[in-house]
């Protein structure tokens, strides 16, 4: 992180509404693009957007500027992101998973999918397999950590896992069908 | 073969969506930002029941005054201190009923005003009182039985024989005025006594003056409290936990208040209160993980690993998960709660827990006068009813203070009791500064649990002022 930025988080937690600016400009397009991932439409991810950065420039005095400041961002968006996981109380497994035969994906099929594609795919999977699928194969946490996060076991966040991946090659075959 | 093929397929499938979405940019709705900056620089929001807490107390305060102005308020109050209300020709014969007052001349060297006398109707001649005056001033005259037969209803139709004019003063007191003084004052000379003073006059009651029976007033305190509870009924283990565990803190309270002085002593008072209570509760740990420094956060309503005197924690805020580091048995729990979370990804923190509850009362006090002069003494005493508007958890940890979630099984209607000690202080005939150390005491349990009986209480020194009508 270079000393301009570093200069731009003080003012920021001094109050400058210019650097709180810069700070939102900055991160904003990724962070949305992580809001997306989690969020069922563009609304909820837009209130996840919001209600994370307010968070980030209430509690900038936190961030001790070891590390990186994106990630620390990212850290309370997916915090954020959950909490409205939460506060829906998605806690019941959709009634369209049931157990899908594993089908197999090619490589050429995935390289020629957009990222919207590909966004708009995870958005259609019911929110419990939506968000251990974010976790897990996109920011990294291991079942263990899941499973504390949502309280859930870690049988159902692999179980959730698996069947996410299941839903996405299955939506994947039938895109490479029709196209 | 088939399997290694299913798993790499999987990692295949995963690696795609990371690389593909985990750093994708997509440009957010335009006024994202202003809706951000907006909620970021406003201003703390005042809560709900605030506003309405004042338009009730500005409402019971309009009410009250009304009430006052069209039934109780005298005619003789309504400004006419000052003025002469009749006069007669010097030698003007007057009619009355009764004999003229008792004159009580006033030595005074400084030549002031002969006499006066204080008219109250005839059911409360037995406390009637002969008071000497000068403009402005009024002395009281300690009671005086004698007196009774003297004092005289000044109306037009008995002007005492020999005076010639009569002021009002404020609290229905009449100094009337000899011929002699009258004609002093048309010379602009001061009135001269005629007789030698047969009672000395007292000091004067500017600060003395008893306040009127029947006088309504408002008033308002506020001031710092200390805010604990006190375990009743409870297992001993339990309470000798809770007791080594939990800890009063120090919070505040005020009061709008209104009061109805129906004796010279006694004093009725009601209004509406704001107490935020609460307490910290120690020796409690949360879990971090260590990879992350994320705490470990629970899901489930109820928590079977803490517990705290003030209601059941609830998780309605972040929900993260803490429990006691010792049982109320005695038993770490530290090594078990790591060994369920996954020993070597989270570690204990030491964390504390605060807790706020904040009522809103209606008390129905007594206030019994000791002392009434300038400075004063009273003793308060009643009851109150208290409505619970706020119960919440905080847990406050290095890196700050985590609303952690609304407390749940506390009762909503509490009732307690007051007492305290009124120190007054008399600016002036209507408005008192006052010092009032209270304790309040919840007498019902808060806490809905079988196991425990919570009863709140908070010890105040209160500040404020009253003003009296």
């Amino acid at each position: 992180m270079s000393g301009d930025f570093n200069d731009v988080i003080r003012d920021s937690i001094n109050g400058s509404r210019r650097a709180q600016r810069i700070l939102y400009n900055t991160l904003a397009g990724k962070m949305f693009g992580l809001c997306l991932r989690y969020a069922h439409d563009e609304t909820e991810a837009r209130d996840i957007l919001q209600d994370g950065f307010v968070k980030v420039f209430k509690n900038l005095e936190q961030f001790r500027f070891q590390g990186s400041f994106e990630g620390w961002v990212r850290k309370i968006m997916v915090n954020t992101a959950l909490e409205h996981f939460r506060k829906e109380s998605y806690q019941t497994a959709s009634i369209e998973d049931v157990d899908f035969q594993d089908p197999g994906v090619g490589e050429k099929v995935l390289s020629g999918l957009s990222e919207k594609e590909l966004l708009q795919m995870i958005r259609d999977l019911s929110p419990q397999y939506r968000v251990v699928f974010n976790l897990y194969a996109i920011e990294g946490y291991s079942h263990k950590e899941i499973s504390q996060m949502l309280n859930i076991s870690e049988g159902t966040s692999k179980s959730n896992l698996s069947r996410a991946r299941n839903i996405l090659k299955e939506k994947i075959k039938r895109l490479n069908k029709t196209g | 073969m088939i399997g290694q093929e299913m798993e790499r397929n999987e990692k295949h499938i995963d690696e795609v969506f990371r690389e593909r979405l985990s750093d994708l940019n997509v440009t957010p709705p335009a006024n994202a930002w202003d809706v951000i900056e907006k909620r970021v620089h406003r201003r703390k929001t005042i809560p709900l029941y605030i506003p309405r807490l004042v338009a009730a107390s500005l409402l019971l305060f309009v009410l009250t005054g009304s009430l006052w102005l069209i039934f109780l308020r005298k005619p003789s109050d309504k400004g006419l201190a000052g003025q002469p209300v009749f006069s007669t020709q010097p030698g003007e014969k007057v009619t009355s009923h009764r004999q003229p007052a008792r004159i009580i001349p006033q030595n005074s060297t400084a030549g002031t005003i002969t006499q006066v006398v204080k008219p109250l109707p005839p059911q409360k001649q037995k406390e009637e009182k002969i008071s000497v005056c000068k403009p402005g001033f009024i002395l009281p005259v300690e009671k005086n039985r004698k007196n009774q037969e003297e004092a005289v209803a000044v109306t037009p139709s008995s002007m005492p024989e020999n005076f010639s004019l009569a002021f009002l003063l404020p609290k229905n007191e009449v100094v009337l005025f000899g011929e002699k003084d009258v004609t002093h004052m048309l010379e602009g000379k001061l009135p001269v006594p005629e007789k030698q003073p047969d009672i000395l006059p007292l000091s004067p009651v500017l600060k003395n003056q008893p306040v009127k029976k029947g006088t309504w007033g408002i008033g308002g305190d506020f001031g710092p409290v200390y805010a604990y509870r006190h375990l009743a009924e409870s297992s001993p283990i339990l309470s000798a936990y809770l007791n080594k565990s939990e800890n009063g803190i120090i919070s505040f309270a005020g009061n709008f208040s209104f009061f109805y002085k129906g004796t010279k002593r006694l004093s009725v008072q009601s209004g509406l209160g704001y107490y935020r209570l609460g307490q910290e509760v120690n020796d409690v740990i949360a879990f971090r993980m260590i990879k992350s420094g994320q705490l470990a956060i629970l899901e489930s309503k109820g928590n079977e690993f803490i517990h705290v005197s003030e209601g059941k924690l609830g998780y309605s805020g972040t929900p993260v998960f803490v429990a006691n580091r010792k049982s109320p048995g005695g038993i770490d729990q530290v090594e078990f709660l790591l060994t369920r979370l996954g020993t070597g990804i989270y570690e204990p923190v030491d964390v504390q827990l605060k807790q706020d509850l904040e009522f809103v009362e209606i008390p129905l006090l007594l206030r019994y006068s000791i002392i009434d002069r300038t400075l004063g003494l009273s003793v308060i005493g009643g009851m109150g009813t208290s409505f619970l508007v706020k119960g919440q958890t905080s847990l406050i940890s290095d890196k700050g203070t985590t609303f952690i979630g609304d407390m749940y099984e506390l009762q909503k209607t509490n009732v307690n009791g007051t007492f305290g000690l009124g120190f007054s202080y008399k600016l002036s005939p209507s408005m008192q500064f006052r010092i009032e150390p209270t304790l309040k005491y919840y007498l019902n349990p808060v806490y809905k649990s079988p196991d425990i009986s919570t009863h709140p209480y908070s010890i105040g020194i209160f500040s404020g002022m009253s003003f009296y009508f």
